[in-house]
């Protein structure tokens, strides 16, 4: 009985732990300050935080992931992050939708095979039942563990935003995350999203991303080979903001940027010469 | 078919030795023919040791048996034998007629071990349940001993207490009732007055002679000679796995011409420091 | 058989009169309400995190309740000598084996009640869905599951003296299983000569108990497993419960038990 009393005080005292450490701490904001997680799994807290990273992805496709023995998922079977790099919310390919993933498919034995009854095999997605907001727990348990990783504040901010129509939140855990990250162009794109598409502040969406801009050629000047993908994408985001306001000069500038890391260079190369004869209009 | 018929046989078996068990009113209730026992021995280099050497001994129903020898002579290796513990290396053992190695062979006995253990989880009355519905007792009938029993021992009050709060007096009464749940026919008893004071002897040894009275066939061992001597009919004193002496304790006192004490002293070769 | 049940009704008695099943489940009640009242994103909707490691603690609750208390039950019996007295009566000792085993996983399966229970009503609530069929085959597969435990350590207890030592020993087998068992063949196939063909044997020699593990299916709210597939890996998991208990069986008729 005295033993059951102890472990029931025990866990009464954790309990109370959880609720008053958060408290005190945003109200002594003393965010910088080591958590107790932090604090108790030193460095293996990153190894923690690629695991819930990838417990969130495997959320996304309902519980189907491979295992560290099977060929990993492919590229375009994984689509938590592709979505926000796409900016779009439609980027799933239908077509493989309850399909058997390539890690699942010919089974050796017929262990493998029966196996195959008790774990899920089929495809899906959260996106396309509208329940995105269970990955967010995993990605903010990965932001603990290692506010360094920028892709869990990056990927939840989309889904908040784009799909639980929070912008709110969106915006108070990428601000949490550029107090952690502040040379972060990733955050900053995500942030100049919001403020472009939910708040339709576009003047402080160009601010933002040219700020992230900077910080993506400050990084490339470092020679920390940032991916052009990025830079890419803010350079895009900046085309679109500029074509909205109409400033013909800035909206030339950033397609010349965006041809120098773009692919697609016949493209933004046709964009080009359109902006460039629109230029040349003097109703312009 | 073959499976059918193999299985109805063994069935038909059993019920017949069980029938036997129940209904054949053997006079030789305890048989033991030319039983030996081996045990690894502690010592190194050396093999195995004979804890029991060519037993033969034989106990009619309704008598009480004592069971003696000094410390390490084998009694508690042949109540081992006996129960089933323990396989022989030769030699055979029955109760009531049936090899004491078949589980049913032990329907009819009650047996209390010398030290008492018995689960510090449950109170007597579920003990003493358990062993009743293991001896397949039914119900209403099990009540009925359970009250009994436990009114024998003086355990009554207790019956609801865990037996982990019990002195060791009452654990040893609460062993003498699971081994008289059965209303056994033969009652084997390690040391059962071991490590009791003189007003808990005197109730062991006041059971005994009840159940001497009822007719039942009691096997025990002690090291208390003047109660083997009060409660006996006959005596058989084992040394180094070998029975040096049996039978009724009047026959030995004339033939010796002194106690018992003494003709165990002599048996086992003991001389006193001069 | 009647023997068996009259000891596993002792096995029963002795598992509600710990304290370990009590303790385990107010703690798995604890940290599932803790994790539970945690706000993420000022969204009460979310649910998935939360059944995972209900679960999750349920999972390991259901083991260690499972394997601490077989572990214990012939070593504790020989121990305190009420093996003793328990064989002087008619019983054999392979009702003794089978008496543990049903005690145990009856209790067991008991706990699992309770567990399931307190998980179907956080994940009802929450969801406002009840997919009974689906929580029922979890509960099945799990019961079915701790058999083979049950019967490993069982095994385990008669081979090896110490209850520590068998628990700890089946706890990492049980848990290699688990983690490694079904892609034993895939890393047989990488690995040459005599090493790979041993791991072939072992891949096809031990129970697959990774079947029973069904939680991504019920935190995914994936359909019904097909019942003859639950069949089957019942009869599976019986089979091998069976088998280890008669290699169990069969040690201990020969063990020679000694005051």
């Amino acid at each position: 009985m005295i033993r059951l009393v102890i472990v029931l005080l025990l866990s009464g005292c954790f309990t109370v732990a959880t609720r008053l450490v958060p408290y005190f701490e945003q109200r002594n904001n003393q965010d910088s300050a080591p958590s107790v997680i932090t604090a108790l799994l030193g460095d293996s807290r990153r190894m923690f935080a690629t695991h819930f990273f990838e417990k969130a992805d495997a959320y996304f496709h309902g519980g189907l992931a491979p295992s560290i023995f099977d060929a990993p998922m492919k590229e375009e079977e994984s689509h938590m992050t592709e979505e926000v790099h796409a900016g779009t919310t439609n980027a799933v390919a239908p077509a493989q939708e309850e399909e058997i993933p390539a890690f699942l498919q010919h089974p050796q034995d017929w262990i493998e095979k029966f196996g195959r009854n008790f774990f899920p095999v089929t495809h899906e997605h959260l996106s396309d039942i509208g329940k995105e907001e269970e990955i967010l727990p995993w990605l903010k348990l990965a932001t603990e563990l290692d506010p360094q990783r920028v892709a869990p504040y990056v990927t939840a901010a989309y889904w908040l935003r784009n799909s639980m129509k929070k912008p709110d939140e969106a915006e108070a855990f990428l601000r949490q995350g550029l107090r952690n990250n502040p040379d972060s162009f990733e955050i900053l794109l995500e942030l100049g999203r919001i403020y472009r598409d939910n708040r339709k502040e576009p003047l402080v969406a160009e601010n933002i991303l040219q700020l992230a801009l900077q910080k993506w050629h400050k990084r490339d000047a470092a020679g920390g080979k940032p991916e052009e993908l990025v830079c890419e994408e803010i350079l895009g985001e900046l085309v679109r903001l500029e074509k909205q306001q109409g400033d013909l000069k800035q909206w030339l500038y950033y397609l010349e940027e965006m041809k120098k890391v773009s692919p697609s260079k016949d493209e933004i190369g046709k964009q080009i010469q359109e902006v460039k004869a629109k230029i040349g209009t003097p109703n312009n | 078919m073959k499976a059918k018929v193999k299985a109805g046989a063994l069935r038909s078996s059993l019920a017949q030795t069980r029938r036997r068990i129940y209904f054949t009113n053997v006079n030789t209730v305890l048989e033991i023919t030319d039983l030996s026992v081996e045990y690894p021995s502690r010592e190194k280099g050396v093999g195995k040791k004979l804890a029991v050497n060519g037993l033969n001994l034989k106990i009619q129903a309704g008598e009480v048996f004592g069971f003696l020898g000094p410390n390490g002579a084998g009694k508690t290796t042949t109540m081992n034998v006996l129960l089933g513990f323990v396989n022989a290396k030769s030699g055979s053992a029955s109760i009531f007629g049936v090899d004491v190695r078949q589980p049913i062979a032990r329907q009819r006995i009650g047996y209390l071990p010398e030290l008492t253990y018995y689960y510090k989880f449950l109170n007597t009355e579920e003990l003493l349940r358990f062993y009743g519905t293991i001896f397949r007792i039914p119900g209403p009938e099990l009540e009925r001993r359970i009250d009994s029993v436990l009114k024998l021992v003086g355990l009554e009050h207790a019956r609801k207490r865990l037996i982990k709060t019990y002195s060791k007096g009452m654990q040893q009464r609460a062993g003498l009732a699971q081994a008289l749940i059965n209303n056994p026919d033969l009652l084997i008893l390690d040391e059962p007055t071991s490590g009791l004071d003189p007003v808990g002897r005197m109730k062991v040894r006041e059971i005994i002679e009840r159940l001497k009275g009822e007719g039942k066939t009691v096997f025990f061992s002690s090291h208390e000679l003047g109660e083997v001597e009060t409660v006996c009919d006959r005596v058989g004193i084992l040394n180094q796995g070998q029975l040096k002496v049996e039978g009724r304790v009047e026959d030995l006192v004339k033939q010796y011409q002194c106690h018992l004490e003494q003709i165990f002293l002599k048996i086992i070769g003991y001389e006193a420091a001069s | 058989m009647r023997n068996a049940f009259a000891l596993s009704g002792v096995v029963i008695k002795e598992m509600y009169r710990r304290k370990d099943f009590y303790v385990l489940f107010v703690l798995t009640v604890l940290i599932t309400l803790v994790m539970g009242s945690i706000n993420i994103f000022g969204d009460n909707q979310i649910v998935r995190y939360l059944k995972e490691i209900c679960l999750l603690l349920i999972w390991i609750s259901a083991l260690i309740i499972a394997v601490t208390t077989t572990a214990r039950q012939i070593p504790a019996e020989r121990e305190s000598r009420t093996i003793f007295p328990l064989l002087a009566k008619p019983v054999s000792r392979a009702e003794l084996v089978a008496g543990k085993f049903l005690g145990c996983w009856l209790a067991s399966g008991a706990c699992l009640l309770v567990f399931y229970l307190f998980f179907g009503v956080l994940s009802g609530t929450r969801e406002h869905s009840w997919p009974v069929l689906n929580y029922f085959q979890a509960l099945w597969l799990h019961w079915i599951f701790l058999a083979v435990v049950i019967a490993a350590v069982l095994l385990g207890s008669v081979v090896f003296a110490a209850p520590s030592s068998n628990a700890t020993i089946c706890l990492v087998v049980i848990i290699g299983i688990l983690f490694l068992g079904g892609h034993l063949n895939r890393v047989a196939t990488n690995i040459p000569g005599a090493p790979g063909t041993i791991l072939s044997v072992i891949y096809f020699t031990i129970p697959h108990l990774e079947w029973y593990d069904v939680r991504d299916l019920i935190t995914h709210d994936r359909p019904l497993i097909n019942w003859v597939a639950c069949g089957l890996a019942t009869l599976y998991g019986l089979g091998y419960s069976t088998i280890l208990l008669i290699l169990g069986w069969a040690v201990f008729r020969r063990k020679t038990l000694t005051l």
